[in-house]
């Protein structure tokens, strides 16, 4: 690795980081320690966390909230529909603990612009990060719902493609599936839009 | 209901910033997690002993602390490449979710909470037990699937 030429290199993104074990904030910190953030705001309650958005230019929220006082899913519900405008809009990578397809979907259906499963990995993250960036869904605006357009559908393997390498692969019946562990690649395929005809 | 595009502030200062080299990025990040290696084994371990103590107790009460502490065990686990560890405390978490919404099985978590104590023990050299270990945890988690 060559530091000289390109220890430069840098996201340059206002962080809010958002954990409430005693011990995640030190590991988002070291995660995320590397990427060049240009400011990380580290908030250990939703109150702080609230008042740091309000009072910065924040581009990205990543929370890692899984007890019972704090609900991540309930924070990012809250994220999208206590804010106004730009501030409402705010990318949210929620990080789960388990990621079932039923707790993917209710982050998704929170508002939630990207889930990451423990471990978080730093290329992981960051990789996750940098999708944010190509993100094209559209931003809906409901009376119940703000957030990336959640209009997806489960494409399976592409086409021409018989037979998955992986056993958690979606085939042509995916019944099979739900409640069990999900691997990133397929909370991925839960987030990542396609379009579909309606008429 | 309405639609905009997305045009946030994150997608437009990373359209500026161009390709970056996302290994040299996430190894910058691995370097300090490296050098956090020795205080996270102490949390590891502690965050164990705590699970060990909530499933002695067998109080319905604190079902959820259980969820949580073992969540946090997959991450301070993985910071310290204790990847058997985190994969069974994954487990934990999967198995707790099944008989959340069922019924509720002591004896499963119990089962749990041993194996990671032990595969916390355990030497890198002894795979195979570890692997066998796993396969366990992976039937209990099947049979309460159904």
């Amino acid at each position: 690795m060559s530091s000289k030429s390109s220890s430069s290199a840098q996201l340059g993104l206002n962080t809010l980081l958002l954990t409430d074990g005693p011990h995640t904030m030190d590991m988002l910190s070291a995660v995320t320690s590397g990427f060049g953030m240009a400011k990380r705001f580290k908030a250990r309650t939703v109150e702080e966390a609230f008042d740091f958005h309000k009072m910065n230019p924040i581009d990205l929220i990543i929370m890692d909230c899984s007890t019972e006082e704090m609900n991540g899913i309930e924070i990012t519900r809250r994220f999208r529909m206590e804010f106004n405008g730009d501030k409402s809009e705010t990318p949210i990578l929620a990080v789960a603990g388990h990621a079932s397809q039923v707790q993917i979907g209710h982050y998704r259906d929170a508002g939630a612009s990207f889930v990451v499963a423990k471990p978080v990995a730093p290329g992981i993250l960051l990789q996750r990060i940098l999708w944010l960036a190509k993100d094209t869904r559209e931003l809906v605006n409901t009376p119940s719902f703000r957030g990336p357009d959640r209009r997806v559908r489960a494409t399976g393997l592409p086409s021409g493609i018989t037979q998955g390498r992986r056993a958690t692969d979606l085939d042509a019946t995916v019944s099979e599936i739900a409640g069990q562990n999900l691997d990133q690649s397929k909370i991925d395929d839960m987030l990542k839009p396609v379009r579909v005809n309606l008429i | 209901m309405t639609t905009k595009p997305n045009h946030n502030s994150l997608k437009r200062k990373l359209a500026k910033v161009g390709k970056l080299p996302v290994e040299e990025l996430a190894g910058r990040s691995q370097l300090t997690i490296d050098l956090m290696k020795d205080e996270f084994m102490v949390v590891m371990r502690n965050q164990i002993e705590e699970l060990t103590d909530l499933l002695h107790a067998k109080d319905p009460a604190n079902i959820r602390s259980i969820y949580e502490t073992s969540s946090q065990i997959i991450s301070s686990a993985s910071f310290v490449k204790a990847e058997t560890v985190s994969r069974a405390a994954q487990s934990l978490c999967e198995v707790h979710e099944i008989m959340s919404a069922g019924k509720w099985d002591w004896e499963a978590v119990t089962v749990h909470g041993k194996t990671i104590q032990l595969l916390a023990t355990l030497e890198p050299t002894q795979d195979a037990v570890s692997q066998s270990l796993l396969d366990g945890l992976s039937a209990v988690v099947a049979a309460k699937r159904g």
